[in-house]
């Protein structure tokens, strides 16, 4: 029995903030797992449900406000319902905003699945005054209707419950259509016939989409299909003369574009429904959360608390982050030194594992709670709606790098990691914007520096730790301040997009949400030292340790040998060889430069004794210098397959590589420079 | 206030009410209606008439999508010039940047007090 219903598919789609996400936890419990839709890098996210003895499988659809061509999320789950056939679409709707987050109910019906509507948040609608008659939506609607609490995991059996007998068949769906007026309607038949007539096109494209859905999109203009379509019978087959027939026609009769008519009608449709059903205040009565947005978005208080949600931030993973690293480092060099006193022969292997796995692994694996506080404060700042606002906030000072608020939520998100902080750039309409946001996003100083940071201020600026790390990040956000100025007046010159954000009511988070959230960004990392880091460790061990009789990673030995071939490149930045080897594998990925240099120095993974030997390499000058090279020298491989994959451009890539490494090499030179002329040298 | 009783989003009080009746400025082609035509092609839409026009679309849609759309009460709840604004429309609250802001044309609720003391004299 588990078998043969494991096979059933939900799809969970809505509106953003409409508590997608919450319903999916609640849903599938910690039974999901995260991936990417195939060819893009829209996260995807799968799970499963159980009920009563049975179970199904649920995907969650990233969140839109409409099914047009015109944006990547929305031909994704217009893709995904057609081709997938999921046996029941759940729409998620916020009851307390149900006018808009109807109107993608529209186009889900229009699509020719069974849709079950979730009404979320039903609490905070009550709370408005907005009161919704659930029986009466679902009649008119023609689909069943479950009211949800997602926050309290109220509704989720009911909703369940639903899902099953939808899949069963045991629901009677009514095909209920948005009418578009006789005359829109007139053509949509003419264009249906054409469509059908229309040879080529029977087996794949009216496979999956109906006559009508088609139809109504080509009157939308909607550039996908009439690709689509004239893929299969080409640019001037009848159903396109039917189509510029038809355009014609309507236009002369509405004045407007077509595309305009059926967008009201939807709406008009809405409007209707909720008419019906929907008993609601007059007034827009001010919320508990309108008045929390007094103060925190206050015109004087908004901006210094949002400068100390910013500072907490990183007290936290830095102090914090300090003592759980600790109990990390204990167990690490505890397992370093089980293997190094029990495998002494061969001699080899116990190197290979204690200086090169653990040494290298370990000691950028001590770093993981301060990475994993700082995506735990971002998860909380983005599922509270603070980041909405701190976007708000910020928008004045974006406004003067001729980018918009909105642009500072992935520059925020860059301090817990680039990869996502490029990926959160979608949310930006302008693609000129999107661009200038995505090249200096490198320059936020991500998680992944921070080992780099610990491990140099700890050997050199003892005393003044706090202050060395913090001058580094400013330096990347100053960095990037300019370089946003100088890319939107020499690349991408032209006035910026409207801004145009929802502020999503603040919520208290869940911790289970929140918690899920920090450990899909935080378990990368985990990943990566499993995968890449340890590659790139035994690499390095293994050119440290060859060729046999050369010092262990002495200048004799290979990672020697490739150091002072790279040295003159360094030289002139007052570095040595070593910190060439480092920089050089620190490109897969930043943490690298930590590891390096445990396995060149051989004492694995013990800071301290990592700290004597950067002090003979060094100077604290140098160290500087070689930190701001760290911070803003290429990104690492993720980050530049990600810019490469958003851009969509190797062009653009490669220009984030150079730009990245020249500002480095400057930066680091006038550092090194500027500092032996005020007498810093020794 | 113009002579058709409208006044941009951008210049109304927090507290302020009214019926959106108009965005201003979005698209040049077609033959939308009389009070789309107000605003001349911008300096941006150098690029030609697809360029714009397809450009307009788009933002006229997020915009209705947002539930912008024409013959819906908004209600401002925060003005605080420079810097966005906050509106109150179907029940969420969206940020409005101030160019669009200018654009959104609103037919007040209670005459326009506030309105014709502030804002538009600074300009």
């Amino acid at each position: 029995m588990m078998s043969e219903s494991a096979r059933i598919t939900v799809a969970l789609a809505g509106n953003p903030n409409a508590g997608k996400t919450t319903i999916f936890n609640n849903l599938t419990g910690s039974r999901q797992h995260v991936g990417n839709w195939p060819g893009v890098t829209v996260e995807k996210k799968e799970g499963t449900a159980r009920h009563e003895e049975r179970s199904f499988n649920v995907v969650d659809l990233p969140g839109t406000y409409s099914l047009t061509a015109y944006s990547l999320e929305e031909v994704i789950v217009r893709d995904f319902i057609a081709s997938e056939r999921p046996d029941v679409v759940v729409d998620v709707v916020d009851a307390s905003n149900i006018e808009r987050n109807l109107y993608l109910t529209t186009q889900l019906m229009e699509l020719g699945v069974p849709v079950i509507l979730a009404l979320n948040m039903t609490d905070v609608a009550e709370s408005r005054g907005v009161g919704i008659n659930i029986e009466l939506l679902s009649e008119l609607l023609g689909l069943p209707v479950v009211g949800t609490v997602g926050f309290r995991n109220q509704g989720t059996t009911e909703l369940k419950g639903s899902i099953l007998a939808a899949a069963d068949g045991e629901v009677r769906f009514r095909r209920i259509t948005v009418n578009y007026g006789w005359e829109v309607e007139e053509e949509i038949e003419k264009l249906e016939a054409a469509l059908v007539a229309e040879p080529d096109l029977s087996s794949e494209l009216l496979g999956r989409y109906s006559p009508r859905w088609l139809a109504v999109k080509l009157l939308e203009e909607d550039e996908r299909v009439e690709k689509d379509i004239a893929s299969f019978c080409g640019q001037d087959c009848a159903a396109f003369r039917q189509l510029d027939e038809s355009r014609k026609h309507l236009n002369t009769i509405y004045g407007e574009d077509i595309e305009t008519v059926i967008v009201d009608m939807r709406y008009g449709f809405v409007a209707g429904v909720v008419r019906e059903a929907v008993k609601r205040r007059f007034d827009e009565p001010l919320t508990t959360s309108d008045r929390i947005d007094n103060i925190l978005t206050n015109r004087i208080l908004g901006f210094p608390i949002f400068a100390f949600f910013m500072w907490l931030m990183f007290f936290l993973t830095f102090f914090l982050g300090k003592y759980l690293t600790r109990v990390i480092e204990v167990l690490v060099s505890g397992l370093a030194d089980l293997i190094s006193s029990n495998l002494t022969s061969p001699a080899w292997l116990g190197s290979l594992l204690s200086d090169g796995v653990v040494g290298g692994v370990g000691s950028v694996l001590v770093f993981l709670p301060q990475i994993f506080i700082i995506f735990l404060c971002i998860s909380i700042l983005e599922d509270t709606g603070y980041m909405a606002r701190a976007a708000f906030i910020m928008d004045r000072v974006m406004h003067w790098l001729g980018l918009h608020g909105k642009s500072f939520i992935p520059m925020l998100m860059g301090f817990g990691c680039n990869v996502p902080g490029v990926m959160a750039t979608r949310t930006l309409e302008s693609e000129r914007d999107r661009m200038i946001t995505i090249l200096v996003n490198p320059l936020m100083s991500c998680s992944a520096r921070l080992p780099v940071y610990a491990l140099f201020t700890a050997a050199f600026f003892a005393a003044n730790q706090g202050i060395v790390v913090f001058s580094l990040y400013f330096m990347g956000i100053l960095l990037a301040v300019l370089l946003a100025k100088l890319f939107r007046k020499f690349l991408f010159p032209g006035e910026s997009e409207p801004f145009v954000m929802e502020l999503p009511p603040y919520r208290w988070p869940t911790p289970k949400g929140t918690l899920i959230h920090m450990w899909d960004r935080g378990s990368l990392f985990l990943r990566k030292a499993g995968t890449v880091i340890l590659a790139g460790s035994v690499v390095i061990w293994l050119l440290s340790y060859f060729p046999t009789g050369a010092e262990y990673a002495g200048s004799e030995s290979l990672v020697g040998m490739l150091g002072r071939a790279l040295e003159p490149l360094v030289k002139p930045l007052g570095f040595d060889w070593t910190a060439a080897v480092a920089l050089l594998f620190g490109f897969v990925a930043k943490e690298i430069v930590v590891s390096t240099y445990g396995a060149i120095l051989g004492v694995g993974d013990n800071s301290t004794a990592i700290s004597e030997g950067l002090q003979g390499i060094f100077t604290p000058l140098t160290a500087y210098s070689f930190m701001a090279f760290t911070l803003l020298y290429t990104p690492c491989l993720a980050t530049v397959a990600v810019i490469r994959r958003e851009t969509n451009s190797w062009k653009w890539a490669a220009f984030a590589v150079a730009y990245s490494l020249v500002l480095a090499w400057v930066m680091a030179f006038i550092i090194y420079r500027v500092g032996l002329l005020l007498g810093f040298g020794g | 206030m113009g002579a058709d009783g409208l006044i941009p989003l951008g210049f109304m009080c927090p507290g302020d009410s009214g019926v959106l009746e108009d965005i201003r400025g979005l698209r040049h082609h077609g033959q939308g209606g009389p009070a789309r035509t107000h605003a001349g092609p911008s300096k941006s839409y150098r690029r030609g008439h697809l360029f714009h026009a397809d450009r307009g679309h788009r933002l006229e849609h997020r915009l209705n999508h947002m539930g912008l759309v024409r013959g819906e009460r908004v209600k401002v709840l925060k003005n605080d010039a420079p810097g966005p604004l906050i509106v109150a429309v179907r029940g969420t609250r969206l940020c409005l940047g101030r160019g669009i802001a200018s654009k959104v044309m609103i037919r007040p609720d209670q005459g326009d007090v506030c309105a014709a003391e502030t804002p538009l004299q600074e300009s």
